[in-house]
């Protein structure tokens, strides 16, 4: 069975380097996903989204709040209106993304406390870009305003600006954003993206790996033949994994604030499931296009199944109960505890145990799979025994 | 005029020649049509709830007070969250939130309400987990709401105990308000945001792989003459089943999932079909390249998660560096239809916003058309020359 394994390992090693195909699909297509997701997100933020102000006040207030958006690196203020008929234009041909829109006599009311309101727009089709604008213009507004509500206090309660200040920040609330302070795009996607082209080309690959020529006729040979594949795939797929992490955080600035063995230990116990799962599907089923094509609908739409971006918390239960049963689920989240927490891999103890079950359940599936078929040695074999007879009449 | 006939009739018989093909192919057809249509209701089911509710917060509460309590209280409430720890220490509240059994944290310290009559300074602390930017933009957003709510209350309350009329005190809190206005989707819903973006692509990936298996099926063919004509066939063949699956797609967005249709579908089924032929040229090229079937499908499935993220949807094309763009347009025609197709759908964009990406397009399909073409010719023509030398 060890001559099987070992045999098993070789074979695919000489596939890939006779084709090249495996080595593309998991270390030249990972390593481009790498590059292109670190390149195209180096600013990390969203920035200088196009705006339109339309001050319709014209007013020493109005000028300063409009100078504080042009001035801020997240906006870009592209145009400035004198009515509000042409924002809408703006807004239906991409060319202004957030709007400002200040009422005249807006500084008048301000004045004679009659709470007047500015109206800020965002484009909702373009969720980043909304996102980003709606948290830093609160930012911005809620900094001007108390800083206005200071000025009132102290004008009208003849008080000193420190008690006027103390009172404008009754409450007052600090935030922090623990492991991305920046709110950065790259730290959140990044990983999770790259991990998920790797395992999907884990499985893709894996699921036409059993090939007929290789079958042995004593079936209980093939379970070294499996468990070769896994190996192969599972050991490959580690590596590749292992490769994105040190460059996402060498070369794209994604911290690693974990320990390398334990990055490691996920990494290969994720790859070893991952790659099982594709072995499994490889013995099950025999036509190698309709196994790519049911690996490709497992393991590619698993940022979104797995709840990476948007969370299981907020799926239906199906789809909860479903992406326990993928690896990515296990995955996903520990890796950015690992990277971006630096998390210990004693956290993660439940998932690594659940990987491993994973493994030998599927596994054990594939050697079940693998049994059952008929190798070309079989058939050579039943022919030669007259099973072939009718069919060579 | 008898030559321009004649073509017409050739091209008329290559078209008839192709349906009855892709006919006897349900497998190909399955995937062309159904796909679509079944990864659409897949990927929104994972939308259909698409607010954030319930997210699990752990508070820590020193101070125990009224006010305390009262923030507590707001929290709890509030269906954006869900309190479901109490700590104990500042220890045990970020242990609680590196395990991922919380996604908030909310810290009141000690003295704080007296420390606030007092007028002392003093702060509540909101801790929010980054990694999941989904879940800590939505937690960071409603806590703001909700500060901002409480502190106008507490601002009020110091005001009218300095002798202000309850009115008066309400007005200058509030000094000036700010409302916001979300154009095409006011709930900025994850759902309105993706499916129509994992449409675009459903119709790249169907294309990619069908085609391209269909070109190594019939290389030699292809590659022995009137090459373009017998492409444009078969292209157009493969359209008539999944430009209406990408119809089908998007009607299921709407009725199912109730995605606002805005634009024209006219200007979509323009877009769709130029798309067509455009993802059709790497298409070619990438079977004239590998031609084996298995590592085209592959190789196609590979590219889906890098074609998507690099096409603007995910993050926009004026965020990346100047020459990114340019380099993945050259090379993807994704980028000129991905954006454009789920804008023109949900937000009613006019053909003229549009209309630079489908010459985008169009100058894209120029570019390689000719080249897929070469490769075709070279990869297969040597297969077609030998059986003809062989057979004679």
């Amino acid at each position: 069975m060890a001559k099987e394994f070992f045999k098993s390992i070789v074979n695919e090693w000489l596939t890939a380097k006779k084709d090249k195909m495996i080595f593309i699909v998991l270390f030249v297509i990972p390593i481009l996903v790498n590059m292109l997701l670190g390149f195209e997100m180096s600013q990390n933020q969203i920035k200088h989204i196009p705006m339109a102000v339309c001050d319709m006040d014209n007013s020493y207030l109005s000028r300063m709040i409009a100078q504080q958006f042009a001035e801020n690196e997240t906006f870009e203020v592209k145009y400035y209106l004198q009515d509000d008929s042409r924002m809408e234009e703006l807004f239906n041909r991409n060319m202004a993304r957030v709007g400002l829109i200040i009422p005249k006599g807006f500084e008048k009311d301000v004045t004679n406390l009659k709470s007047p309101a500015l109206l800020m727009i965002y484009d909702g089709s373009s969720m980043p870009m909304a996102s980003a604008a709606k948290t830093r213009a609160s930012e911005i507004l809620l900094t001007l305003k108390t800083g206005i509500l200071i000025k009132q206090i102290q004008a009208r309660l003849d008080i000193p600006e420190d008690v006027a200040k103390k009172m404008a920040l009754a409450i007052n609330f600090s935030n922090r954003t623990l492991y991305n302070p920046a709110r950065g795009y790259r730290n959140f996607l990044n990983l999770g993206l790259c991990a998920a082209a790797i395992q999907s080309g884990m499985g893709i690959l894996a699921a036409s790996c059993i090939r007929d020529g290789e079958l042995s006729p004593k079936r209980l040979m093939r379970i070294g033949l499996v468990a070769g594949k896994i190996a192969f795939y599972g050991v490959l797929g580690g590596i590749s994994l292992v490769i994105t992490l040190i460059m996402q955080n060498n070369f794209f600035d994604i911290p690693f604030r974990g320990n390398l063995m334990d990055a490691i230990m996920l990494c290969g116990a994720f790859s070893f499931a991952a790659s099982a799962l594709g072995v499994a599907i490889s013995a099950f089923i025999r036509n190698q296009m309709l196994a790519t094509v049911a690996a490709a609908v497992i393991y590619v739409p698993d940022t979104i199944l797995a709840g990476y971006t948007w969370p299981i918390l907020a799926m239906p239960k199906f789809y909860q109960k479903l992406a326990y049963f993928l690896p990515f689920y296990h995955f996903a989240d520990n890796l950015r505890d690992l990277m971006l927490k630096g998390l210990p891999i004693e956290y993660m103890a439940d998932d690594i145990r659940w990987f491993a079950a994973f493994s030998v359940i599927a596994a054990f599936v594939g050697i079940l799979g693998s049994m059952r078929l008929c190798g070309e040695k079989d058939r050579v074999r039943h022919e030669e025994s007259g099973g072939g007879k009718s069919a060579v009449i | 005029m008898r030559k321009a006939g004649a073509v017409k009739v050739r091209l008329y018989s290559i078209m008839t020649a192709e349906l009855k093909s892709l006919i006897r192919q349900p497998f190909t057809i399955f995937i062309l049509f159904a796909g679509p249509i079944l990864l659409t209701l897949l990927f929104g089911g994972v939308y259909v709830h698409d607010y954030l509710e319930d997210i699990p917060v752990a508070v820590l509460d020193e101070d125990n007070s009224a006010l305390s309590r009262t923030i507590t209280q707001y929290f709890d409430e509030n269906e954006r969250f869900c309190i479901k720890y109490y700590c104990n220490s500042t220890e045990e509240l970020k242990k609680i939130i590196d395990s991922r059994k919380v996604y908030m944290g909310l810290y009141i310290p000690h003295d704080f309400s007296k420390n606030i009559n007092e007028l002392k300074p003093t702060s509540v602390l909101i801790l929010v987990d980054g990694t999941n930017m989904v879940i800590g933009n939505n937690a960071y957003a409603s806590a703001a709401s909700i500060v901002q709510t409480l502190a106008a209350g507490a601002q009020i309350k110091l005001l009218e105990a300095k002798g202000m009329l309850p009115g008066q005190a309400e007005n200058m809190a509030m000094v000036f308000r700010f409302n916001d206005r979300i154009l095409y989707d006011p709930r900025l819903t994850y759902m309105n945001y993706l499916i129509l973006g994992f449409v675009a692509v459903f119709l790249q990936q169907v294309m990619v792989s069908s085609l391209g298996v269909s070109v190594i099926d019939n290389g030699e063919y292809l590659a022995e003459g009137f090459t373009l004509p017998k492409l444009i066939a078969k292209i157009l063949t493969f359209a008539l089943f999944c430009v209406p699956s990408i119809f089908a797609s998007a009607g299921i967005a709407h009725a199912v999932f109730k995605v606002p249709v805005r634009g024209s579908l006219l200007t979509v089924m323009l877009m769709c079909v130029v798309f067509v032929f455009a993802v059709s040229c790497p298409s070619v090229a990438l079977a004239s390249i590998v031609r084996d079937k298995l590592k085209l499908y592959q190789l196609s499935f590979m590219l889906s998660l890098p074609t998507f993220v690099s096409s603007g949807y995910v993050w926009p094309m004026d965020q990346m560096p100047r020459v990114l763009p340019m380099v993945i347009k050259a090379i993807w025609p994704l980028a000129f239809f991905h954006k454009p197709f789920a804008d023109v759908i949900f937000k009613g964009a006019p053909f003229d916003a549009v209309s630079k990406n489908i010459a985008g397009m169009l100058i894209y399909i120029l570019c390689w058309m000719p080249i897929s073409i070469l490769l075709l010719k070279k990869s297969f023509k040597t297969d077609a020359g030998c059986r003809s030398s062989s057979q004679s």
